[in-house]
């Protein structure tokens, strides 16, 4: 392994590493505008210089590899100078717009011009301008504070996998942007808006909403598949205006598509359900079930859970139907499977990132169910309305009627039931027709925890108080519980993760404490009879011994 | 007059065709490089002391002595026909009138390096040059000198023009073999150099038409008759485009380490109605700037070095005294800013920025402070770049400031040119 010196510290770093890398694992910043861990080298800020001994010229951190014995200077007269000259040549045309501009607070070059920067400029002549550019209904672009450092072009081509951005014109007036003009079609492409280090690329949904440094920043996840790709939710005044990708190499690297970014606009949307139906919906719901329950008919009422319902939501309402109403009729209605890898890998995103089932948590759902020994498929429960085996359905952050919509007849007889009482955080088809109604808390209001389709637990964190009268549904659980007389008291979504460790199998290794931040996989079952979509890079993977031979 | 190597041929009728090229014993050289071990061509042309004409003055053996024997990619040469130094005017004039030398000496570089692929990179304004070369190569190909099997040999080489777009920055060794693929034309990080990665992923050598053209030469009359035509290190002869304020500008064949003086004067006829030389750029318009008491210097690229100018492609531009010196570098510096690739930092903004104080000291807006903040952003540019075209702006800015100081200050004082506008050549004076 080479041994090499930055800054006078010896520092024993891996065969193939760059300066720049084995310089911020160290914690020694370097500058840099246009390298991007996840992208390829592009060298052409020149914001990394550095000083190596014997060799003539400043050489850059980024592409330079490192040599056994190699002596690098960081700070040396020379690379300061450099990086001054850089940041006044990356200066010299960017307009003064750092009042309007988005990217304010969260600008590298706001940053280095901090730490590098003139308080007087030498430019006296006139700047480049270009004309403003919408490159799709997402993304605005603004060619006068762009410096060049085609990470959005690099983006788009290499991890995207789709060539639709370019430079052209030379010199001064080289412009980078989409070809002939035309919009961005890549489903990622927002993810151009963060990688962009100055503010020549803005998201269309966001801007002029907020300063950055006003926004709370919560590190949460994105409920639109069954990745579970980390992300931070930026609230200000009671609203979500942004969702960005948060890292996590075994899951969304620090990536998220636009899908995903865009779903916040549906926390806000016209059509949530704020407050009940009645004030005492929930207490004449009770007085329902009561009379079943008294009659020893608890198998008449049904309980549809959901895969968009966090771990502790399930958990308890499983808890209800069996320990509560005792009833075997539970289910959920399970996403379409996805027998692609799930990566992350080296692949262009659209071949492996956004998956197939669009809920966030199947493998969830799918687990607090198993966790008990007896239940049923959806299908078979909408059979049992149907037939009148059950006259009572509680569902939870579901569709029926959209799920089964090739069946015209579950309409017609989730109408004839005795109730139906429908929780959810938006209008649907099913909560149209439903007696009762409850308002639920989205994503976005809630604490909890998803399990993602490679099997990783990980945190939901609640970003925003509830909306009107909404709640998780595990706290209409706890309530419907307390009604029907049972001694529960679960402060928080914490209180049942704990139980749901200590009794749910697959989850007995998980230590709460420990999943902020990246999650944690839960045991993977032995002798499944498909193999398992694991995390990582299936080409990099040892493939399993043939076992025929 | 010295003798003549590559322009031995230029005036004969039809010098472009096979028939002739043959007839004064053309592809001899190749069919006697063929019966030798390629180690022995690199050797012989190491030997002969050829230095690349395309400016930098790498030895041509010593370049393909660099890729490596063992490649599982194919190995490519390129040949720069991207002509396009501001004063040079050499290698456009071996494509026209003996383009055989050039495939010839192509054939035998690819098969020292072991090559069976060529492509020339021919600047796209190159219209007549890249008509001639197609047709010569079609000739070769139907008398076997190019293809499968050239001349019995067992050996294979193809040949390809590939033409560009117009950018200065394809004559960049690594923009070139971007554009030759098909990308926009900019240079590419080095490491890997070229020998190692270059077109398509394979070891590349990219040479100068004049470097190749020499060649034949070498391998029908020996590394010692090369080498005994021009100074030490520096031998064979040099085509020298001369041009501007001289009485008989044109291309001149010379051997390397003629006086410049000599060029001027007695090659030239001196400079045209009586003036004055006032200034000369000695190896095109990236070099620094020379003054008449410098023109005794030799013209081989170590004693230019030695004297803090470039020797380059052998482009020399001469300018009487009625130039004006601020106008002179501001109109380069405008070449520049518009042949920027644009890709990094130093070159995109500072060479552009240079230019633009450049016009503004000459239309009389100079201030002070202005002749050192130019020098300043030169030194910010030189050596942060990627390629050297930001140098290549930088260096002549810096050697006009050096050696005419004054006007600069003349300018930014009286805030006028003292020179005057431009004499429109359109009316008659």
């Amino acid at each position: 392994m080479p041994k090499i010196t930055i800054d006078g510290v010896e520092i024993e770093a891996q065969e193939g590493q760059t300066i720049l890398q084995v310089a911020s694992e160290n914690g020694i910043d370097i500058p840099h505008f246009c390298y991007h861990p996840q992208m390829k080298i592009a060298g052409n800020c020149r914001m990394c210089l550095v000083e190596i001994e014997k060799v003539p010229k400043l050489q850059i951190s980024c592409g330079t590899q490192v040599r056994d014995g190699m002596v690098v200077n960081t700070k040396s007269e020379k690379v300061v100078k450099a990086r001054r000259a850089i940041m006044e040549f990356l200066l010299i045309n960017h307009p003064l717009d750092c009042p309007i501009c988005d990217e304010a607070g969260e600008c590298r070059l706001q940053d280095y011009c901090f730490e590098y920067g003139q308080a007087i400029s030498r430019f006296a002549e006139e700047k480049h301008t270009f004309e403003r550019l919408d490159v799709g209904p997402d993304i605005t672009r603004n060619m006068n504070r762009c410096i060049h450092c085609t990470r959005c072009i690099r983006f788009l081509r290499d991890i995207a996998g789709i060539e639709e951005a370019g430079l052209s014109e030379r010199g001064g007036h080289t412009a980078v942007g989409p070809y002939l003009e035309k919009s961005y079609q890549s489903p990622f492409s927002m993810n151009i808006v963060d990688a962009c280090p100055c503010g020549a690329l803005t998201s269309r949904h966001f801007r002029f909403k907020a300063r950055s440094w006003l926004m709370k920043k919560t590190r949460s996840l994105c409920a639109s598949c069954a990745r579970g790709c980390n992300a931070y939710l930026w609230t200000y005044q009671g609203r979500v205006l942004r969702m960005t990708p948060a890292e996590n190499d075994q899951v969304n690297q620090c990536w998220l598509c636009n899908a995903g970014r865009l779903s916040i606009e549906r926390i806000h949307a016209e059509d949530r359900i704020l407050e009940p139906t009645r004030s005492s919906a929930l207490d004449e719901a009770t007085g329902k079930i009561k009379t079943y329950l008294d009659n020893d008919q608890g198998d008449k009422i049904g309980l549809l859970i959901s895969p968009r319902l966090t771990n502790e939501d399930n958990y308890l309402l499983c808890k209800l139907a069996r320990e509560v109403i005792g009833t075997s009729w539970l289910a959920y209605v399970p996403g379409e499977p996805d027998d692609r890898p799930f990566g992350p890998m080296n692949r262009p995103l659209p071949e492996w990132f956004i998956r197939k089932d669009a809920a966030p948590n199947s493998q969830g759902a799918a687990d607090m169910i198993a966790s008990g020994d007896h239940t049923e498929d959806a299908r078979t429960l909408i059979n049992a309305v149907a037939s009148g085996q059950i006259r009572v359905l509680l569902v939870f952050s579901e569709d029926p009627i959209a799920a089964f919509s090739d069946d015209p007849g579950v309409a017609e007889s989730l109408e004839n039931l005795d109730l139906l009482l429908v929780s959810a955080s938006h209008r649907n088809l099913t909560s149209e027709r439903a007696q009762m109604v409850l308002p639920e808390a989205t994503f976005a209001e809630k604490d909890g925890s998803f399990t993602n389709e490679a099997g990783r637990v990980q945190l939901l964190s609640k970003a925003l108080e509830p909306a009107g009268q909404s709640r998780s549904a595990w706290q209409t659980a706890q309530e419907l519980a307390k009604l029907l007389k049972a001694k529960w008291s679960y402060a928080s979504a914490a209180d049942i993760m704990r139980e749901i460790v200590a009794g749910v199998p697959g989850y007995e290794d998980i230590d709460p404490a420990a999943l902020p931040e990246q999650g944690a996989l839960k045991k993977q079952p032995e002798n499944q009879d498909s193999e398992p979509n694991v995390e990582g890079d299936p080409d990099a993977r040892v493939d399993p011994v043939d076992t025929d031979q | 007059m010295a003798e003549k190597v590559l322009t031995a041929r230029f005036e004969q009728k039809d010098s472009y065709r096979l028939e002739g090229y043959r007839a004064d014993g053309g592809y001899k050289a190749l069919e006697k490089a063929l019966g030798m071990k390629p180690e022995e061509v690199i050797e012989e042309v190491k030997k002969s002391g050829l230095r690349g004409r395309g400016g930098a003055g790498f030895p041509a053996g010593v370049k393909w002595s660099f890729v490596p024997k063992e490649s599982e990619k194919p190995k490519y040469l390129c040949v720069n026909a991207d002509e396009g130094e501001p004063g040079t005017f050499k290698d456009r004039y071996i494509m026209e009138l003996d383009p055989h030398a050039l495939i010839e000496g192509s054939a035998i570089a690819a098969y020292a390096f072991g090559s069976h692929a060529a492509y020339v990179y021919v600047r796209g304004e190159f219209k007549l040059p890249m008509k001639r070369l197609e047709e010569a190569l079609a000739e070769a190909r139907k008398a076997g000198l190019i293809g499968k099997n050239i001349l019995d040999s067992g050996y294979d080489f193809e040949m390809w023009v590939h033409p560009g777009a117009g950018a200065y920055v394809c004559g960049e060794e690594t923009a070139l073999i971007e554009s030759n693929e098909g990308h926009r034309g900019m240079p590419r990080l080095k490491p890997p150099f070229p020998a190692v990665v270059g077109l398509f992923g394979g070891p590349t050598v990219v040479n100068n038409v004049e470097t190749l053209a020499y060649v034949p030469h070498i391998i029908n009359r020996g590394a010692d008759w090369f080498a005994s035509l021009g100074p030490e290190k520096n031998g064979g002869t040099k085509l020298f485009g001369v041009s501007g304020h001289v009485k008989k500008p044109g291309l001149y064949e010379l051997p390397m380490g003629t006086s410049l003086r000599e060029i001027i004067y007695d090659v030239c006829g001196g400079i045209r109605d009586g003036k004055e030389l006032k200034a000369v750029i000695p190896g095109g318009s990236s070099t620094p700037v020379l003054t008449p008491d410098e023109i005794d210097v030799k013209m081989d690229f170590d004693s230019l070095a030695k004297i803090g100018s470039m020797f380059g492609s052998g482009a020399i531009i001469v300018m009487d005294e009625t130039t004006c010196m601020v106008r002179a570098i501001a109109r380069l510096a405008k070449f520049y800013a518009h042949e920027s690739c644009g890709q990094c930092t130093p070159c995109r903004e500072g060479v552009p920025w240079i230019h633009k104080i450049l016009e503004r000291i000459e239309a009389g807006g100079g201030r002070e402070g202005d002749i050192e903040l130019l020098l300043d952003i030169c030194d910010n540019i030189q050596g942060n770049t990627i390629c050297p075209l930001g140098d290549a702006c930088a260096m002549p800015v810096r050697g006009f400031i050096d050696k005419f100081k004054a006007e600069f200050e003349k300018h930014i004082k009286q805030g006028k040119c003292p020179i005057g506008p431009i004499p429109n050549p359109w009316i008659n004076q």
